[in-house]
């Protein structure tokens, strides 16, 4: 449904854009394009027929894998997205995991012990975290780590090897490590925030005094109790932090030279690659969409009292 | 919390001074941030505080300068924002069923569609002044402060003094406007100035990718230029390092203000995820 | 090939062993003693012997065992090592797409084009060995050398060059245009080729190895790839002196020497290039030793790196590109003569030098032409005509119908039409490397704008090269930043001919300018050329199509403890295929 939709904003932009593109990409093959083949292109891409029927057939052909042409790759639009996709994804899975992971058990923490000088410390360091703009860390990040301390390489995703011996995982990783760091930094804060919010209410509910009331060691209460009630929420707000993920994928892909979708983003933002940036909105969208299902489907294993099916957003 | 009111009042001050140097940037700026103030790239001295960029333009100038096109993308895209999301959030909120059932649904929809790629597409496609950027962040980012002001109306509209009203014959609007509106008004705050933090850095985030407007001053475009034109390699740190730190400190600011502000109203409130 | 020089190497060796201990180690190339980066024999068989005496007497001092290899690869031609090279776009990997918008990337070391140029405006043969025009050069005629084989080792012969002359036409590729007077090219054995032309081409090497140059391509690869859009050579088939090896998506590609190239083998044996999204980026890779060569640098960056040790920069007088601010001379205000003629008076080089660079800058004084380019071809009677005077140039626009007043403290132009004069510039596309034309356009604000009253905005298409190209034809004023060596000749002053294909870029229409280009393309004699180049310029200075600012040198910076050579006959762009096929590998280092 979401994906309908944003194929039909696409859609519209498409033909709102100023001199259609079919022309402006045959400007960079030829001279003077030959009218034979503007008409043929015309043809294929369906420009000659009615405004309605060319937008079921642009939505068909987006279902189809058909997601455009791409300007300044000359390349079918799937294509080039689906080979940095899983770049993007080489990051953006361990910075997820681990931002959820450090995240939860952080927040747990500073909301349980609320108001103690831990979850002060943790609480300002967490704030002045989020309000550092991210660019400007990552490229501070870059300088430091891989320039004055010259621990990481600059940037790319492989050294000179993988040119004689193929792609080694070894190697992707020691260039991986900073891109994983800084996107992990970005999105920490955020699960840290809903973790502890979620954690004090937890902590305020009846059952949770009882169990303090009936002497409970402290600990066992927080992990036997607290900690799995207030994870409950958690699930679904993490799915839709992956559009926040992805943004902040944009800056650390183009900073740290990562060819993922990030940088694609940014490169089809520099040739005004338009139909390129309307594929790559599409996977973004699809992206979280898939997170979302995929919330939904984990939710009951985490609540049993909800079944598959119901609405767990509700 | 100790020292919970200091953090309030030191917040709220920051942001109050961003607003003054910006308010009174003509009188503060030593030069015109356009024109040609000295040599190129010149290192700081009396004349420059923080030297000059690699246009000759004063670059103290300009940071002072660019804390206008900051706020007013920070606070006019909040005000946007704010005003549609309390609107529709009341009216969803208050009258439910299908106008709120409808409502929720095109928000499910739409909020799967990240925010700042669509922004991005529609920078390029618009190409906006900053004052239309402000509006369509506002517009996109808004989306998020409806869901949480209707969640907080939805409460309202079945207590006691609302139904009570409504049982003495008041009209809807009467009673959204007189009844609910103050009831959300301080969440309406809260969120206002997260907002107004969010949309600073991403419209300076916009800058960065160099997708600002050229005839404006911003600190994003001051650091994009910075650092694609050897601020790095030449180590000018009083080029790449201000703008950077200007923009942490209104976030900063802002965040803390909201934070502080949030506690009060009511501490469970959730309204830090923007 | 060894063998064959055994004997010589071992009677060197015994000539010169006496000298053998008093020969130090040279800090650059191993093994050169005199310090002119070649390692002859003699030098090698010194640094032999050094060896020798250290190893037998157990003592330190020459060079050592991989250091000696080093030399002896050098003394015998034989290519050793690595040279990594940045460049900055996945445009300038190698990139199947290459193919649809000019044939085969001329400059990528893999493909050759027939001739090439040198920095003194001089051609040397590159695929040919040598050519020769017709009298009435309207015919040219290139022998390509025997036993040439592309790096799949069929033979090259003259009908690959039929054939990719046929190509590029038959398929309608950009480049086609660049042969645009080509008729026909036929034959005439295997391994000569003939160019018919349909007008006098006094320069056609400089059109075939020059923006963008046209590369030749096997036919029995390509004859069977119908749609050059879609379809590429996926080995990259050249003849030039490095074959493709491999390449990682995105990132870099390898090549290496071609050991049956049909010219001087090169010294280093590898070329990868690197993809470095910035140049800061490229910089620190520099200075940490991951990339030896990075081109285009900024005046203030290059400098930043001299005296950096193990980094060498070279600075080329001229070498970058001339800017000039460029009319459209069809659209108002830009449309009346006197008006362009009065802000030839209002262009202020020298601020506009100091703000770019003023060490790397030169204000051009001449209408077009780069004198420390095009020498004597330049017109003396038209040099400083332009220069700049505010007062002149307000009493000219006055002259010219413009009214200049003062609203609210500022200068406000009106024009013949009493409506305030406002000129929208775009920025982007050639001029905008290095961001030179926003420091043009920042000066000229000053003197525009606030003194003579012309409102000036600046739309930024820096990005959007196929907007920008469409703007420029639209706005009255934008920039021109072609490099150098189009201001380097006469027959370069066809840029403001009105062709029958179209406008130039200036929409400059001068009848008695066209007929006169037409004219220079039908005369081959000298003396009769330089009197047209000089009437050309006269019209130039009186119609003021364009108003010339500077030419800009350019820089290059490299691992000068690695490589030697690196200072001469370096182009613009680093591709050009001289420079990697003349540096010499200067330390084992390079062996990775």
């Amino acid at each position: 449904m979401a994906f309908g939709i944003s194929v039909t904003i696409m859609f519209v932009i498409l033909h709102l854009m100023p001199g259609d593109y079919i022309t402006l990409y045959l400007e960079g093959i030829y001279v003077i394009a030959p009218p034979e083949v503007v008409l043929a292109y015309n043809q294929a891409y369906g420009l000659d027929r009615p405004l309605i029927d060319q937008y079921f057939s642009y939505f068909l052909g987006v279902l189809q894998g058909d997601w455009g042409y791409s300007l300044s790759y000359s390349r079918p639009v799937l294509d080039v997205i689906s080979e940095k996709l899983v770049w993007t994804l080489v990051i953006l899975l361990p910075a997820t995991i681990l931002s959820i992971i450090a995240g939860i058990a952080i927040g747990a923490y500073s909301g349980w012990r609320r108001g103690s000088k831990a979850d002060v410390t943790l609480l300002n360091g967490m704030i002045f975290l989020r309000a550092i703009p991210s660019y400007w860390l990552a490229l501070m990040i870059l300088l430091v780590f891989a320039f004055y301390l010259d621990l990481f390489p600059l940037g790319g995703y492989v050294s000179l090897s993988a040119l004689d011996t193929g792609i080694d995982l070894l190697d992707v990783m020691n260039h991986a490590a900073l891109p994983i760091f800084t996107l992990f930094f970005f999105s920490v804060t955020g699960t840290y925030y809903l973790m502890r919010n979620s954690m004090l209410m937890t902590a305020g509910e009846d059952y949770i005094v009882t169990a303090r009331a009936k002497g409970l060691d402290d600990m066992t209460i927080l992990r036997q109790h607290a900690l799995k009630n207030a994870m409950l929420p958690m699930v679904t707000r993490v799915a839709l932090q992956c559009a926040g993920m992805l943004t902040g994928s944009i800056f650390v892909e183009t900073i740290f030279s990562w060819p993922g979708i990030g940088m694609l983003t940014f490169e089809a933002l520099q040739v005004r690659d338009l139909p390129l940036l309307q594929g790559i909105l599409l996977m973004d969208t699809l992206i979280v969409i898939v997170a979302n299902i995929g919330a939904d489907m984990i939710y009951p294993f985490v609540d049993p009292r909800v079944e598959v099916g119901s609405d767990a957003r509700a | 919390m100790p020292g919970r009111n200091a953090a309030l009042y030191l917040s709220l001050g920051v942001v109050l001074v961003y607003c003054a140097v910006a308010l009174f940037a003509p009188v503060i700026a030593p030069f015109d941030p356009f024109v040609i103030s000295g040599p190129p790239l010149a290192p700081p001295d009396a004349a420059h505080l923080l030297g000059t960029n690699d246009l000759a333009q004063d670059i103290f100038s300009r940071l002072i300068w660019g804390t206008r096109a900051t706020l007013i993308l920070g606070f006019l895209g909040a005000v946007v924002s704010v005003v549609m999301g309390t609107t529709v959030g009341i009216v969803a909120g208050y009258y439910g069923g299908r106008i709120d059932e409808a409502v929720m649904r095109f928000l499910d929809v739409m909020m799967t569609i990240p925010f700042f790629p669509l922004l991005l597409v529609l920078t390029i496609f618009l190409r906006p002044g900053i004052y239309v950027t402000a509006v369509i962040m506002g517009l996109l980012g808004g989306l998020g402060s409806v869901r949480i002001i209707r969640s907080q109306v939805l409460s309202l509209a079945v207590a006691d003094f609302v139904v009570g009203t409504k049982a003495l014959g008041a009209r809807d609007g009467y009673i959204m406007a007189r009844h609910i509106l103050p009831n959300v008004l301080p969440l309406v705050g809260v969120k206002f100035v997260t907002s107004a933090q969010h949309f600073m850095l991403v419209g300076i985030g916009l800058g960065f990718l160099g997708m600002g407007d050229p005839n404006v001053v911003d600190w994003g475009q001051m650091i994009e230029r910075a650092s694609k034109n050897g601020g790095i390699v030449l180590g000018l740190w009083w080029w790449l390092i201000p703008p950077g730190l200007a923009v942490t400190g209104i976030s900063l600011a802002l965040a803390w203000f909201a934070y502080a502000c949030e506690e009060r109203i009511n501490p469970r409130f959730q309204v830090m995820r923007v | 090939m060894i063998d064959r020089r055994k004997p010589g190497i071992i009677l060197l060796c015994c000539a010169v062993f006496f000298l053998a201990c008093c020969v130090p180690a040279s800090a650059g190339v191993p093994g050169d003693a005199d310090g002119d980066t070649l390692v002859s024999e003699g030098e090698l068989s010194t640094a032999i012997q050094g060896y020798l005496n250290a190893t037998y007497a157990g003592g330190s001092g020459g060079l050592d065992r991989a250091a000696l290899s080093l030399a002896a690869h050098n003394t015998l031609n034989i290519p050793y090592g690595q040279v990594v090279a940045a460049v900055s776009s996945t445009k300038d990997l190698l990139q199947p797409a290459y193919i649809d918008a000019k044939g085969v990337p001329e400059g990528s070391l893999i493909y050759e084009g027939l001739v090439t140029r040198t920095r003194d405006k001089d051609h040397i043969g590159w695929l040919a060995t040598s050519w020769e025009p017709s009298a009435d050069g309207m015919t040219w005629t290139f022998h390509i050398p025997e036993g040439a084989t592309w790096h799949d080792g069929e033979p090259v012969t003259a009908s690959d060059v039929v054939f990719s002359y046929d190509y590029l036409k038959e398929k309608g590729l950009k480049n086609s245009g660049v042969l645009k007077h080509v008729t026909s090219v036929e034959p005439l054995d295997d391994t000569t080729v003939v160019y018919y032309c349909d007008c006098c081409m006094p320069l056609f090497p400089d059109i075939l190895s020059t923006g963008p140059g046209v590369a030749i391509f096997p036919e029995h690869i390509w004859s069977i790839i119908e749609n050059p859009a879609k379809q590429s050579d996926p080995e990259y088939i050249g003849s030039g002196p490095f074959k493709y090896v491999s390449s990682v998506s995105g990132d870099s590609y390898k090549m290496e020497a071609y050991g049956n190239y049909h010219g001087t083998l090169p010294y280093v044996d590898k070329v990868v290039r690197k993809l470095y999204s910035s140049q800061d980026a490229q910089i620190l890779a520099l200075k940490k030793g991951e990339v030896d060569y990075v081109y285009d640098l900024a005046p203030a960056t290059a400098r930043s790196l001299r005296g950096e040790k193990g980094i060498g920069v070279t600075q080329i007088p001229a070498g970058g590109k001339a800017y000039e601010v460029a009319f459209t001379c069809d659209v108002y205000p830009a449309n009346i003569t006197e008006f362009r003629q009065a802000l030839s008076h209002a262009v202020n080089r020298n601020a506009m030098c100091m703000v770019i660079d003023s060490s790397a800058t030169e204000p051009t004084d001449t209408v077009f032409l780069v004198p420390s380019l095009a020498g004597d071809q330049v017109n003396e009677d038209t040099n400083g005509l332009y220069d700049c005077d505010l007062e002149k140039a307000k009493t000219m626009l006055a002259g010219a119908g413009f009214t200049l007043k003062t609203e609210g403290g500022k200068n406000v132009l009106y024009g013949p039409d009493n409506m305030p004069v406002t000129i929208t510039i775009p920025l982007g596309d050639k001029a905008s490397i290095n961001q030179v034309d926003e420091k043009i356009v920042q000066v000229l604000k000053e003197d525009w704008d606030a003194k003579l009253g012309i409102r000036i905005t600046v739309e930024n298409l820096q990005a959007d090269s196929s907007a920008y190209k469409k703007r420029i034809g639209e706005t009255a004023v934008h920039f021109d930043g072609m490099p150098g060596f189009f201001h380097d000749d006469i027959s370069r002053l066809d840029n403001f001919q009105k062709s029958p294909r179209g406008h130039n870029y200036y929409h400059f229409d001068n009848a008695t300018f066209n007929d006169l280009i037409d004219d220079l393309g039908n005369t081959m004699d000298a003396a009769q050329r330089q009197a047209i180049g000089d009437e050309l310029q006269m019209i130039l200075s009186e119609q003021v199509p364009c108003i010339p600012v500077c030419s800009m040198d350019s820089f290059d910076a490299y691992r000068s403890d690695r490589f030697a050579g690196f200072d001469a006959l370096i182009l613009e762009g680093g591709g050009d295929i001289n420079i990697f096929s003349h540096i010499k590998p200067a330390s084992t280092e390079v062996n990775r």
